[in-house]
């Protein structure tokens, strides 16, 4: 047997059960057949698995009220079916979808997108978020830009000003941040003290650009005293390149290991990716350039009417 | 954590790809027309390794973007007045160092470019080639100058300049100055070479600021280390400079 139910339906499923003991119990005297059948509130008290839930209510957290049944008569089923979000047969593919109706019902409890702290995107919307832009890039042939920022002495902050310090310093920090992006940026937290910065449709150079505006915004903080800085590790998506998602994050990860490394307080990035475009840039063709150097046959007597000449012949070839 | 929005300098970038056209004198001369015109100019001397717009106006600077770049020095700190009534940051000569800046150095100089207040132009003359520091001055502009002349190759670097900055950065207005051409028609003649190319390969036009004809005055000043529009306020050149410069200084940032 498997119950969920959230506080919600729970009422409702009370109030349903209060009216059906009202009917049922007329029908015990109006109908003799009745009584032989299960009527449903002996059925669920019968049932351990109903009544022990019903008695404790609170311990399953879905909205799904889901009762598996063993083969019953068609109308004590359609009884239940009036409770029960669904009634089931047992069976080995019934298995199957109480898993897989389980499965989803955990995944609906973690779909959440926010952090729970900050109110900002978590890490989970992050990755999802990057995906999505890194197929952008794809499509449009424009890289994007991730970082990973983290504090240098977040710990400090926490210990010496205790947890809840801690805490309100990222939430307002984390807001405070997301106000110098742009509109079109994403910030996340991605746990921690350690923050995600998507920049779609954004060149490396654009996204340094960002990196140190909020670099520098929080070496400007002056949190009770303390001073702290961060570390920014930037990677640049390149629409060419073949990597995934997860190297992609990865690439970002270990640039704020080196950041770190390097003895924070730095932007730390791969700056390959500007000479690679231009290694990788369509040169000048043969084509161009033969109508370039096409300027040797024209002779100063015919300066009269170059500009027509000129445009006959590149528009005639 | 905005920059002051009062007056934000038009950023300009002079460029031409190939070395020995004319950049260096155009900027110089423009920059000249332009104070003459009551603008506030700077002068930003972006051939880190070979400087040479202070020897072209004669000055020798103390300190230069060298002090910038390695010394913790702040642009105002080395900028210097010039005797074309604007004002210049000079870069060094010979330090090897300084013509491969790294990538997070030419960021530092550009934020502090983009952060000077009080200045409405900003001149920004980038050395030869296609190097990183040219690329970064290029994207960082408002406006993008290219200086051609009549010379094939100079033609076909500014071209794939052209090309360079528009396929991988996506900019596609650029503003052509002429230098050197005969005359008047010549002049057009180049323009309208290189821009029939542009519209017809990438698909934008280009703009036509002006020509610089040929002239004994330019090698002349050079020498004397004067500025042509000052030394001869009268001559053709300082008369395509100030209508150059009245183009000029009616962009906006």
């Amino acid at each position: 047997m498997e119950l969920h139910l959230g506080p919600s339906s729970r009422k409702v499923m009370n109030r349903r059960m209060q009216k059906k003991q009202e009917t049922t119990g007329r029908k015990t005297v109006a109908g003799s057949r009745a009584d032989r059948r299960l009527s449903i509130e002996k059925f669920i008290k019968k049932n351990k698995v109903i009544a022990d839930w019903l008695r404790e209510g609170s311990a399953g957290r879905g909205e799904l009220l889901m009762i598996l049944t063993e083969r019953l008569p068609r109308a004590d089923r359609k009884k239940l079916e009036r409770t029960a979000d669904a009634v089931m047969e047992l069976g080995a593919d019934l298995v199957r979808r109480i898993i897989e109706i389980e499965r989803e019902n955990r995944q609906l409890r973690s779909l959440s997108l926010t952090d729970e702290l900050t109110g900002l995107y978590n890490k989970r919307f992050f990755k999802m978020q990057l995906g999505v832009e890194m197929a952008r890039s794809k499509r449009t042939g424009q890289s994007c830009c991730m970082a990973i920022l983290d504090f240098d002495n977040f710990k400090e902050i926490n210990d010496s000003l205790g947890h809840s310090e801690g805490d309100r310093f990222l939430r307002e920090v984390g807001l405070l941040m997301r106000d110098r992006l742009r509109p079109t940026d994403f910030l996340c937290r991605l746990g921690g003290d350690e923050f995600g910065i998507l920049m779609p449709a954004t060149g490396l150079v654009d996204a340094i650009g960002i990196a140190r505006r909020l670099q520098q915004f929080i070496s400007d903080i002056h949190w009770k005293k303390c001073i702290t800085t961060a570390s920014i590790g930037l990677a640049e998506y390149e629409p060419s390149e073949k990597g995934d998602l997860e190297e992609f994050f990865n690439l970002a990860d270990a640039e704020l290991y080196k950041a770190k490394k390097d003895g924070k307080n730095k932007i730390s990035y791969t700056a390959g990716g500007v000479e690679r475009r231009i290694a990788a840039a369509e040169p000048v063709s043969l084509r161009e350039r033969e109508l370039l150097l096409k300027m040797k046959g024209e002779k100063p007597s015919r300066q009269g009417t170059p500009h027509r000449d000129d445009m006959k012949r590149t528009k005639g070839k | 954590m905005k920059v002051g929005r009062k007056k934000k300098p038009v950023m300009v970038c002079i460029t031409s790809g190939k070395g020995g056209v004319g950049k260096t004198f155009i900027t110089v001369n423009l920059a000249a027309a332009l104070a003459a015109k009551g603008k506030k100019v700077l002068v930003v001397d972006c051939d880190f390794g070979l400087a040479n717009v202070d020897i072209m106006l004669g000055i020798r600077p103390s300190r230069t973007m060298k002090d910038v770049v390695f010394g913790g020095k702040t642009l105002r700190d080395v900028i210097v007045k010039t005797p074309g009534g604007f004002d210049l940051v000079p870069a060094c000569s010979g330090v090897r160092d300084m013509a491969q800046l790294l990538y997070e150095r030419i960021e530092m100089i550009k934020e502090m470019l983009l952060s000077l207040e009080g200045y409405d132009l900003v001149l920004m003359d980038t050395g030869a080639g296609m190097t990183e520091v040219v690329l970064q001055f290029n994207l960082l502009a408002d406006r993008n100058i290219l200086v051609i002349n009549r010379e094939l190759t100079c033609l076909t670097d500014a071209y794939a300049m052209i090309k360079v900055l528009y396929q991988l950065f996506g900019r596609d207005a650029f503003d052509v100055i002429v230098n050197s051409s005969m005359n008047e028609k010549e002049g057009d003649r180049i323009f309208r070479h290189l821009d029939s190319i542009c519209r017809r390969f990438l698909g934008f036009p280009l703009k036509h600021l002006g020509s610089v004809h040929q002239d004994e005055d330019v090698p002349r000043s050079i020498m004397n280390q004067e500025i042509l529009v000052q030394a001869s306020p009268h001559s053709g050149i300082a008369a395509s400079c100030a209508s150059m410069a009245g183009i000029l200084s009616r962009w906006r940032s």
